[in-house]
């Protein structure tokens, strides 16, 4: 487990810097020099009395600063020759040897201020030289800092510092509910830290103390085993807005907020779509809208390597189990240029390590499905994780169906499965190597067949499949270098059937990811990276036919026309970045990223820039920050695949801005805004090429309660508003996925005795549709026609709104833990309108709305093994 | 160790509406045109007739039928709908057009001697030419209403109007287009009924088909009789725009749609010869007797997918 240590040294002596101690001979030797007189000779008892000049003054003398830029640490001792006038004033001052480093001039002018009692000779002040000394002690330094947890960044409270030099032993102080610290009035010079806390790897670091400066240490200490961070609730969703490399604009919901909050089961993938920024998908999808963007627009990462869907069929469950997160970024734009061919978002979701403190066993039951996690360690550095889910409702519920004389059977059923196997070579390096995949099917199968269309009769099916084998090294070659490299190989399956009518694509992505990190000097990082892709795909189709001559359209008995063909797509791409940090509470991050695509033999080019700037130094922060970036979107396979689509296409372009602000409140409480605005070119649109456009633009709002003992939540809502136009010639409409308003309220508070209750509530505006009203009718045929409302998408449904509860209850007993939830979606079984149904098969003058699930309660239990 | 759990079955709140059936005949109807040449050679003559029917309870004003006088040949991209533009220079607007149409159910049309000739290819296909017939079926007068520009292109530019002024909706208005293709060789006959059947039984048109009156509450719940139509073998001709992946020319399907005033039938549609597999097996339609007795009308139409249509039309006795 990498540790991380920073620190932030304040220098400077002006600060509180304690007089220098100066000592001085008295009468070390005494010269007489007196204007006009000559020492003579010691006489008897007639001989003249003198009397040494004696301090009266000293205003003392600081510790040079020249000194302390150049870190020297060490007690200074520089001796003068001093000439005092019959005042007892210094009229003349000398260095005896040069000490440099400031101290002889800071001694020169502290000497000029000396005041003494002047020398006397029988009661006559006189002249006198005499030898004074300055002894320069360095000034103490002051160590403050601050302990937190590895991967959620809390504070850590009641850790002991332990903090040793060689000057002084050792020194210990306890962090505070903030998890800070102080050991002030501390010996310059090098020091040895040791953190320890109950349940965390201890941490131990060397750092060197400036004489009169203030260093502060954040040390972050991981939980004690190296996979136990999600034990501790420490899964992280962290949304990042403008989100700059390393250094985030920080939405983070830990693993409690994403367990517990009502109406996502426990899914950490799930619980995006309760912030900002996101629409509520479409019905019984899995999709992603993003800030206005097309689901197409938005990709899914998983440890770097694309994967084509995030959820399965229905929305109801992500691809990944959450025990298996270690993170999950999501950006909803101005994403870093490590990320490319998208024009929308980016979720990244980061696979944790297996756990190594022995064996681990999971198993939860719902009524949507199972799901189990078994891992552990296979010795000689060496760990692994199995995982796997499957849905019931198809297995359970068809042969209810069939025995009950039903002929229709149409339920979803979906399966996924992780298995992973890590080696670490040291805290440095590790290589893991991972085999995942997800596999959704829904079929109707109708044993009646349609007599009216037999091409469109007997079975209806849906599959999306896909697996990938991924291979990930990740090394810190040095202090300031760190490399990651990540390759995979997979196939990705989607097949739609009705009937005799098919679309059957199966593309086998081989892609392969590098980045290398240097710390070139303080406060500046470079990036570089390439992200290559090569997928090669077949296709089949066979699609009711375009118009035959001598062949009206319209009518049933159409044979469906079959085409199939197979290409290769090439998208290499490389991108490079800087992290600038000119001064303290300032990044700068410009990038710039270049694709290429052999479908279209192009290249893009994209800069951006994003740029942070912390208005207040410390707690309450207030945050600024903006981004602007250029975006691109290459064709799908289908838009290039020969004879499908078109030639001479360009990829889709997307202009990115955003400004937003976040600000502290309290600990717990924190607001967070941001102003975006997409202006989008380029658009592959069917027949046009490249010639759609459009602008997506809106205001998000996250207010959040920090999870404290009892309570977490928060509110999030988004304002926008979504646009196209077609081709330049029609007027800009509504783009189809446009939410005007999006209200999301999560609230959890834990009851006690091991009861929680958690809730959400969305009220979103409903989905736009395009009516459809009646046409001509094809006499020939016999069909009637219906006319979609031009421009579409011009109509709205009512809004939506939906209530979740969820109750659990958690019992630890000797060797197991045992959960018992009800999710209950929908509570107030609200009849939201998904869509509109139209009576197409005669003339389109009646409608029904279509209606999403009712009440859903899911009841489910959970056991774990810890 | 094993989770004890508790299912707690969802049910799927999807059940599909009950919208009205296409075979019921309540309103007025278009039901089908029949070119007497579905495929005519340039310069031939077409005659079109409308099967259009009136099935309204109580029509406040009677159903007229007109065909627009003027057909519409080789339209941009082979779309009936981009004729539309054409009608902007043969209509005023906000008139009774009854005078410039052409009334009545049959109408002649001439194909051009070059509507081959004049017809854009799309390339790689038999050339052809290609003629639209439109016609209206309006309780009222009928009106050139075009939308606005922001209109979808395919948006009905005419409106059926009563003597108040109010607009007629679907229940007494129906616009529709007939397809008549030119091609120098190629011919297509209409297909033929050998005889339509109920429940066996061979049915006279002219004397029509006597039933009992279902006795039930409900109509979902009577007994159900069988139409059946058959077609002789000849009516499915060879398509030469239809081949196998091995070029075999394959053959037409043929497909029947039935209408009635009462009763209930089960399917609206279905096909009769199937383009590859020819003749299929259980054709039939459930047919439920209505459920008081009384005068109906029923309505087989026959279709091959292209373009030829036949109808027989017989009495319905509801004892």
């Amino acid at each position: 487990m990498l540790r991380q240590f920073r620190a932030a040294k304040i220098a400077g002596a002006h600060g509180r810097v304690r007089p220098g101690t100066s000592t001085f001979c008295a009468a070390l030797a005494i010269l007489l020099f007196a204007n006009g007189l000559h020492a003579q000779p010691l006489q008897t008892p007639s001989e003249p009395t003198v009397t040494s000049p004696r301090l009266k003054s000293d205003a003392g003398v600081a510790y040079p600063e020249a000194a302390l830029r150049a870190r020297i640490s060490q007690s200074v001792k520089v001796d003068l020759v001093l000439v005092l006038d019959t005042q007892g004033r210094v009229s003349d001052a000398q260095v005896v040897e040069a000490r440099g480093h400031g101290f002889d001039q800071a001694a020169l002018e502290a000497a000029k201020k000396l005041v003494f009692e002047p020398a006397l000779r029988d009661g006559r002040a006189i002249t006198a030289r005499i030898r004074f000394r300055y002894t320069f002690s360095p000034p103490s330094a002051k160590l403050v800092g601050q302990v937190r947890t590895l991967t959620t960044d809390s504070p850590i409270a009641g850790a002991l510092v332990s903090v040793r030099g060689p000057a002084f032993g050792d020194r210990s102080a306890l962090t505070a509910a903030d998890g800070r610290w102080s050991l002030p009035d501390l010996p310059a010079g090098a020091i040895h830290v040791r953190v320890t806390s109950s349940g965390r790897q201890p941490t131990e670091v060397d750092a060197v103390l400036d004489a009169g400066g203030e260093t502060d240490i954040v040390l972050r200490l991981a939980a004690n085993s190296t996979t136990a961070a999600h034990e501790q609730g420490e899964t992280v969703i962290t949304v990042k807005g403008d989100r700059l490399p390393r250094e985030v604009s920080k939405r983070t919901l830990n693993r409690d907020e994403i367990r517990h909050s009502a109406g996502t089961q426990g899914d950490a993938l799930l619980s995006i779509q309760n912030l900002p920024g996101i629409a509520r998908p479409p019905p019984f999808s899995g999709q992603l809208v993003v800030r206005g963007s097309a689901p197409d627009d938005t990709i899914v990462l998983v440890d770097g390597t694309e994967v084509p869907l995030a959820y399965h069929f229905g929305g109801l469950s992500s691809v990944i189990p959450t025990e298996l997160l270690e993170q999950i970024d999501f950006y909803p734009g101005n994403f870093s240029a490590r990320y490319g061919r998208a024009m929308g978002g980016i979720v990244e979701a980061r696979l944790r390590p297996p756990r190594v403190s022995g064996y681990h066993l999971v198993i939860e039951n719902s009524v949507l499905g199972a799901r189990g996690i078994v891992e552990g360690p296979l010795g000689k550095g060496f760990s692994f994780f199995a995982a796997g889910q499957r849905s019931w409702l198809d297995l359970l519920i068809t042969p209810i169906l069939k025995a009950e004389g039903e002929t229709q059977t149409a339920l979803p059923s979906w399966a996924d499965y992780q298995l992973a196997v890590r080696k670490d070579f040291n805290l440095d390096s590790s290589l893991s190597v991972l085999f995942f995949g997800s596999d959704d099917s829904y079929d109707i199968i109708d044993p009646v067949s349609n007599a009216a269309d037999p091409g469109s009769a007997g079975a209806l099916g849906y599959h999306t499949a896909f697996w990938r084998a991924q291979a990930n090294f990740e090394s810190q070659l040095t202090s300031r270098t760190h490399f990651k490299l990540t390759a995979a190989y997979g196939q990705d399956r989607l097949a739609l059937s009705l009937g005799n009518n098919l679309i059957d694509a199966t593309l086998h992505p081989l892609t392969s990811r590098a980045e290398l990190s240097h710390q070139v000097m303080a406060g500046l990082r470079a990036n570089v990276g390439f992200d290559l892709s090569y997928q090669a795909y077949d296709f089949a189709l066979q699609l009711p036919p375009a118009t035959r001559p001598g062949v009206p359209s319209g009518g049933p008995g159409q044979p469906p026309i079959r085409s199939q063909g197979s290409k290769s797509l090439f998208q290499p791409g490389a991108y490079a970045e800087l992290e600038i940090v000119p001064w303290t509470g300032t990044r700068i991050v410009p990038g710039l990223r270049a694709d290429y695509d052999n479908a279209i033999g192009h290249w893009d080019v994209a800069p951006l820039l994003n740029v942070r700037q912390d208005l207040t130094g410390s707690y309450p922060k207030i945050t600024l920050k903006g981004g602007a970036g250029l975006y691109y979107q290459p064709p799908s396979p289908f838009d290039t695949a020969p004879g499908l689509g078109q030639t001479g296409l360009t990829s889709n372009r997307s202009t990115h801005y955003d400004v937003g602000l976040e600000q502290e409140f309290s600990r717990h409480l924190e607001l967070s805004t941001d102003v975006f605005y997409k202006r989008f070119d380029r658009l592959v649109m069917p027949v046009a090429r490249n010639a759609g456009s459009g602008s997506a633009y809106g205001v998000e709002w996250l207010l959040r309660y920090k999870a404290d003992p009892k309570f977490f939540g928060w509110v999030a809502y988004t304002l926008s508003r979504s646009e196209r136009r077609d081709v330049p010639s029609e007027p800009s409409s509504r783009f189809q996925f446009d939410q005007t308003q999006v209200l999301t309220v999560v609230a959890n508070y834990k009851l006690g005795r091991g009861w929680q209750l958690g809730g959400r509530f969305r009220l979103t505006s409903g989905d736009l549709y395009t009516p459809t009203s009646p046409g001509a009718y094809n006499a020939s045929a016999g069909s009637q026609l219906g006319v979609a409302a031009f421009p579409a998408f011009g109509a709205r449904l009512p809004a939506f709104n939906q209530l979740d509860l969820r109750i659990e209850k958690t019992r630890n007993f000797k060797v197991l833990r045992v959960t018992w939830f009800l999710d209950v979606q929908n509570v107030y079984a609200k009849n939201n309108p998904l869509g509109v149904s139209y009576n197409y098969n005669y003339n389109y003058t009646q409608s029904v709305y279509t209606r999403g699930l009712p009440i859903l309660p899911i009841f489910g239990v959970r056991l774990e093994v810890p | 160790m094993k989770a004890r759990w508790l299912l707690l079955v969802p049910l799927l709140g999807c059940q599909g509406p009950n919208f009205d059936p296409p075979s019921r005949i309540d309103s007025v109807r278009v039901l089908a045109t029949r070119a007497d040449r579905p495929y005519a050679a340039p310069g031939e003559s077409v005659n079109i007739e409308m099967l259009a029917v009136d099935g309204r309870a109580s029509p406040t004003e009677p159903m007229r039928v007109y065909f627009l006088p003027s057909p519409c040949f080789n339209p941009p991209g082979d779309a009936y709908y981009a004729c539309f533009s054409g009608f902007s220079e043969q209509f005023r607007r906000d008139v009774d057009l009854g005078p410039v149409l052409h009334s009545g159910s049959e109408f002649e049309l001439r194909m051009p001697n070059d509507v081959i000739e004049a017809h854009v290819s799309t390339g790689g296909q038999e050339a052809y030419g290609l003629a639209y017939a439109f016609s209206v079926a309006c309780a009222g007068h009928v009106e050139y209403r075009p939308e606005q520009a922001t209109a979808a292109p395919d948006a009905v530019p005419f409106g059926c109007f009563g003597n108040d002024g109010h607009r007629v909706g679907t229940e007494g208005f129906v616009f529709a287009y007939s397809t008549v293709y030119g091609f120098a060789q190629r011919r297509n006959e209409n297909p033929t009924f050998d005889s339509v059947t109920y429940d066996g039984r061979v049915i006279d048109p002219e004397a029509g088909l006597d039933v009992q009156h279902c006795s039930k509450s409900s109509i979902d719940d009577c007994p159900t009789a069988k139409f059946e139509v058959n077609v002789p073998a000849s009516s499915q001709e060879p398509d030469p725009s239809n081949r196998s992946a091995g070029g075999a020319v394959l053959k037409e399907s043929l497909y029947v749609q039935y209408f009635s005033t009462g009763g209930k039938i089960t399917n609206d549609t279905t096909i009769i010869y199937d383009a590859r597999d020819g003749r299929l097996a259980n054709t039939g339609d459930d047919f439920k007797s209505p459920l008081l007795p009384g005068e109906h009308q029923f309505w087989a139409v026959l279709h091959d997918n292209r373009g030829g249509v036949s109808w027989q039309n017989f009495a319905l006795h509801v004892h």
